[in-house]
């Protein structure tokens, strides 16, 4: 999915090999950003049950995971979490794959960006091939892409 | 098993739902206990709620299509340690301060006030604020 | 710089027992609500402990001053929260009266 689409200006005087270029960029509904660890408090699912609920509202949302909440979308967690030594057999699925199953269930409405300096910063720049990734020199450009921005700090 | 005695300390509930279900502190002191020849677990401050005994939260989110029923079963969590024989403490100050009772708590959880349980903490050979 | 908000939208998720700031920010709240505007306070995750009884003062001076206080139905029910009764000047919400308050025009929001 590509946020930005480049369009001829439409200015007749020019040449056609000289029109100006105009971007423009896609506008979302929702920019969630979540900078606040897993495992820390519930945030990652008040977040997740925003996000849902705003689909619902038939609005696009993006979540932007900036600090440990980088480390929900890494490869290395696969599609289950650790054995439950007391319900081996039971199914947990990781949150990786919680992620990727809202990703497909909401295409093209619902993306999640993984900030690179922060997944560098923890070492955890392996996520799912569904995560874009995103320079943070990029992030009041992708708040100002959304109608909305809740910023939800605790990094 | 070490001949090693721990009592846990948890005063900060809900850490996590989505990303953590089984695997949270309460599931650690289950966890943990086959290593230890005695554990113990006092709750405080928020934490106090997760021995409330009631029946109306389920461990169920759903993401629309997407149904995930595997969050944090707190209290049947605190049902299993009781079960397996670990003794577990609530906090009255704070049971009070949230508008509960003892009245209000899983059958064999003890209430007391847990300020006066650091008199015996020479009982332990670990003191842990989980 | 964009439209000032006509409204606010507070989302307190820290509560009472982490500490003073959660009081401190309900305090943000109900001076947005003395200077004119229209303030909406929703009360999820640990937040929701300011929801019991009257235990923290700032609610009902937020609903002195015609701010709306919501709690979060998923949160009160983790924490065992609907066995006791909870201070009447807050309502029991899901989280699509949220998102429809967050999405609605110049709704600004401020998570705690």
């Amino acid at each position: 999915m590509t946020d930005t689409t480049i369009q001829p200006a439409g200015t007749s005087e020019l040449p056609a090999t000289r029109k100006p270029t105009k971007i423009v960029q896609r506008r979302w509904g929702l920019l969630l950003v979540v900078t606040a660890a897993p495992h820390s408090n519930d945030v990652i699912t008040s977040a997740m049950r925003l996000a849902q609920a705003v689909l619902d509202e038939g609005k696009t949302v993006r979540m932007w995971a900036c600090g440990y909440a980088n480390m929900l979308t890494q490869k290395a967690h696969g599609d289950t979490k650790l054995i439950n030594t007391r319900d081996p057999e039971g199914f947990y699925p990781s949150s990786a794959h919680i992620v990727r199953e809202m990703l497909a269930a909401n295409p093209g409405k619902f993306a999640w960006i993984a900030c690179t300096a922060c997944s560098a910063e923890r070492g955890a720049t392996d996520h799912i091939a569904e995560v874009r990734f995103r320079s943070p020199l990029r992030f009041v450009s992708t708040i100002e892409a959304a109608d909305q921005t809740v910023f939800i700090g605790g990094a | 098993m070490a001949d090693y005695r721990v009592l846990g300390i948890i005063d900060r509930g809900y850490r996590g739902a989505v990303e953590v279900q089984f695997f949270d502190a309460l599931y650690g002191i289950l966890d943990f206990r086959q290593q230890l020849s005695g554990v113990a677990l006092a709750l405080r401050g928020a934490a106090v709620t997760v021995a409330i005994d009631e029946g109306d939260y389920k461990p169920v989110v759903e993401f629309g299509p997407i149904r995930i029923d595997t969050l944090p079963d707190y209290r049947g969590s605190v049902r299993q340690l009781i079960a397996e024989g670990v003794p577990v403490m609530v906090d009255e100050p704070d049971l009070r301060a949230l508008g509960f009772t003892a009245a209000d708590l899983i059958e064999g959880v003890q209430c007391l006030d847990t300020n006066e349980l650091a008199t015996r903490w020479d009982e332990y050979d670990g003191v842990w604020f989980v | 710089m964009g439209d000032k908000p006509s409204r606010y939208l507070l989302i307190e998720s820290q509560g009472n027992w982490a500490g003073p700031n959660a009081g401190r920010f309900l305090g943000d709240a109900s001076a947005l609500a003395k200077s004119g505007h229209q303030v909406s306070v929703f009360l999820v995750q640990d937040g929701v402990f300011a929801a019991v009884n009257d235990s923290v003062p700032e609610i009902a001076t937020l609903a002195e001053l015609g701010a709306t206080v919501w709690a979060d139905d998923f949160s009160t029910a983790q924490r065992a929260l609907p066995a006791r009764s909870l201070s009447p000047h807050v309502k029991l919400v899901g989280m699509d009266s949220v998102a429809k308050l967050l999405m609605s025009d110049g709704c600004r929001a401020v998570w705690h």
